[in-house]
């Protein structure tokens, strides 16, 4: 007679202590998912009020025609450091923060597939802001050449050139190592049972995003270093006078920045995939399709960076392609809104904060797919390129699209994370009045753009005057309804009502086997998926 | 009849080596077309960057697939404690006699790290569960200390002993 004992576990594991440790070294040492997620989120939440202040800055001066409070140079800086802050200190962590929390307990796995790695690309981040935000100080301040850094001017850069550089060099090299440990989590760490079509829409966004982060990264440290090399090496990658073209620059930035895009958006469409059908209380509407239509997107994301610059002179051929292809993103991207409303259609559906947030995610990102398709027509676009209708554009796809989603994606986790449910009551305040306060924020800059007021000026003509008052008003109720945010989440860290397990009525997914607060090692034998 | 226990420890690998080749191979097309075609305008700094990243991609992949490969066997006969380790292509194979064998939770020198678990006797030890999590190891030191039985204790020689 024999008896067997088979013991399944992961892999990954031999570098994790005992618990939390206590103090300032279990942050500093921790390798545990939770614990690394938890300060992505904290960090992006810091900078997202960082950057939001300088967002402040900007339309407070922007609030009456005519120099107010700040210098043209700084507001410079200000528009500058706003954008980097926002695109690598604010959005990617918080959705690196989120993969961190739910992918493994998502696929079913105990950690990440390598925790160190996942400590050390946490820590890296903090040391590039505080590069980043040290050149504030610095003789002829911080870069103002806006985050595209376009060549020749980006070179007019005082001292803080090469630390803007070195830190975008810190930033990337922290987005791949958390891409890759993502990637090696999905594919490697997924429980018995859990096959590629069965994981759930945001472990799959994430995965194409990660890849999405491979392929263009290098490309933005390569453009990055040739500035560098261009300035201080005597290289003429992108001088005239050496025989070297910057507008090449402005094609090796969009060829990273477009899918850049995506790599914010694409994890904020797994988080509405998660979330709708749960209040919904029916499953997603074409799963199959939604996953397609992300790869579709993702590929698509490779070959329309020239329409951010269609002015730049390309030849029509060039004009037309690039046109056409950006329409075709129209496609998946209707697919994937299709696809959330048929999941809602005669859902019976409860609008708890989470829901909320992605209902105005699904409306309000599709605004900002509705402009980007008018900037896709290349003769149109000529009249918009530049004005405040890009700026109005690209808002509404970041802020109540990506932002919008992560903040949907907190309020639906966080009972998970603390084992509290947050107020709803507040919840709902935060959500209407960040809702309405966003659109009198960036909606009237449609106006503005299409009445020509160019973007990154500090000063306007009067017949601007009025949208703009109004957009600053919005700006800062947006901009203080964040402090009750940061209230919500303090206080349900704190305690209030338990959360079960379960936290909402029959949600899908391993994450809500497990109790709340999910435990600090949360599966010690892998859950078998059927 | 003798009663053998046997304690598998495998770790959960779901990608096997082609799938992660093929994955592989579709991020370093894709990433090499890209860098290629800058290096044919004259960018040639981004191929460094590719080149890098998919170095570290296919390290990563490969140190997975290879603790994927690690796999233990500890079987518990009446007189025996036979322990078999797989990494890969190798093979160990240690036995001890089950009456002088122990199991020892040996705590990390620095705090925070991680535990060793060794199983063995008259000062050869091997460790096991290297790729366990830390309550994971606590847990089968346990286990392992109830079906071995602590020293002196053994079926084979209760029997002699009757």
């Amino acid at each position: 007679m024999s008896t067997a004992e088979h013991h399944v576990a992961d892999h990954a594991h031999d570098d994790h202590d005992h618990g939390p440790a206590k103090g300032i070294m279990r942050w500093l040492t921790t390798t545990n998912h939770k614990d690394i997620g938890t300060m992505y989120l904290v960090f992006a939440l810091i900078m997202f009020l960082t950057g939001g202040t300088m967002a402040l800055v900007i339309r407070a001066e922007l609030f009456q025609p005519g120099l107010q409070l700040v210098e043209p140079a700084f507001f410079n800086q200000m528009t500058t450091m706003h954008a980097l802050i926002m695109v690598f200190g604010a959005v990617m962590p918080a959705t690196v923060g989120l993969a961190n929390w739910m992918i493994p307990m998502m696929v079913g796995a105990p950690d990440m597939a390598l925790p160190r790695m996942n400590n050390w690309s946490f820590w890296i981040l903090p040391v590039a802001f505080t590069l980043l935000l040290s050149t504030l100080l610095m003789p002829g301040g911080a870069p103002a050449a806006g985050w595209t850094m376009y060549p020749p001017l980006v070179q007019q850069t005082g001292d803080a050139f090469p630390f803007m550089v070195f830190s975008i060099h810190l930033m990337g090299a922290s987005s791949i190592m958390g891409a890759i440990n993502i990637i090696v989590t999905i594919m490697n760490m997924r429980a018995p049972g859990m096959t590629l079509l069965k994981m759930p829409l945001f472990v799959w966004t994430w995965l194409i995003t990660a890849y999405l982060l491979i392929a263009v990264m290098p490309v933005l440290a390569g453009g990055v270093t040739m500035l560098l090399t261009d300035q201080y090496f005597g290289t003429t990658f992108f001088r005239a006078d050496g025989g070297g073209d910057p507008v090449m620059f402005q094609h090796i930035f969009w060829f990273f920045g477009h899918p850049e895009v995506y790599i914010m958006i694409l994890p904020a469409f797994g988080i509405i995939s998660e979330i709708i059908p749960t209040f919904s209380r029916k499953p997603l509407f074409g799963y199959e399709s939604m996953v397609y239509a992300t790869a579709s997107i993702a590929f698509l994301s490779f070959i329309v960076w020239a329409h951010h610059m269609f002015t730049v002179g390309m030849p029509l051929a060039g004009e037309l392609f690039f046109m056409f292809s950006t329409m075709l993103i129209a496609v998946p991207t209707g697919v994937k809104v299709f696809n959330w409303i048929s999941t809602m259609w005669r859902g019976a559906m409860t609008f708890e904060t989470p829901m909320l947030f992605s209902i105005a995610f699904v409306i309000l990102f599709t605004i900002g797919g509705f402009s980007g398709l008018m900037l896709a027509i290349a003769p149109a676009d000529f009249q918009y390129h530049d004005s405040y209708f890009v700026v109005a554009h690209f808002h509404y796809v970041l802020v109540p699209g990506a932002v919008f989603a992560i903040m949907a994606g907190v309020y639906y986790w966080l009972p998970k994370w603390t084992g509290h449910m947050y107020s709803e009551k507040l919840g709902k305040l935060h959500f209407w009045i960040s809702t309405i306060s966003v659109n009198v924020l960036f909606f009237p800059q449609h106006f503005l753009g299409l009445a020509g007021m160019p973007r990154r000026i500090p000063d306007y003509n009067t017949q601007f005057a009025d949208f703009n008052m109004i957009s600053s008003i919005g700006a800062f109720v947006f901009g203080f309804s964040q402090l009750l945010f940061v209230y919500i989440i303090w206080r349900c860290v704190k305690g209030g009502e338990p959360a079960t397990a379960e936290v909402w009525e029959s949600p899908a997914g391993l994450e809500w086997t497990v109790p709340s607060p999910a435990p600090y090692h949360t599966f010690d034998v892998a859950p078998e998926v059927k | 009849m003798q009663c053998v226990r046997v304690f598998e420890y495998r770790p959960n690998c779901s990608l096997n080596p082609q799938s992660a080749a093929i994955f592989f191979a579709v991020v370093a097309v894709t990433s090499l077309l890209v860098a290629a075609y800058f290096v044919t305008l004259g960018l040639w700094p981004v191929l460094p960057f590719a080149g890098l990243e998919l170095t570290a991609l296919g390290a990563v992949l490969l140190h997975s697939l290879r603790r994927g490969r690690w796999h233990e066997i500890v079987s518990v006969s009446d007189g025996r404690v036979e322990i078999d380790i797989f990494t890969g292509r190798a093979r160990r194979k240690i036995g001890f006699p089950r009456a002088w064998t122990q199991v020892e939770l040996r705590r990390a020198p620095i705090s925070g790290h991680p535990s060793h678990l060794f199983i063995g006797s008259q000062g050869r030890f091997v460790e096991i569960g290297r790729h366990l999590t830390e309550d994971e190891r606590r847990e089968q030191e346990k286990k392992l200390k109830r079906a071995i039985g602590g020293m002196g204790q053994s079926p084979e020689f209760e029997r002699v002993g009757e």
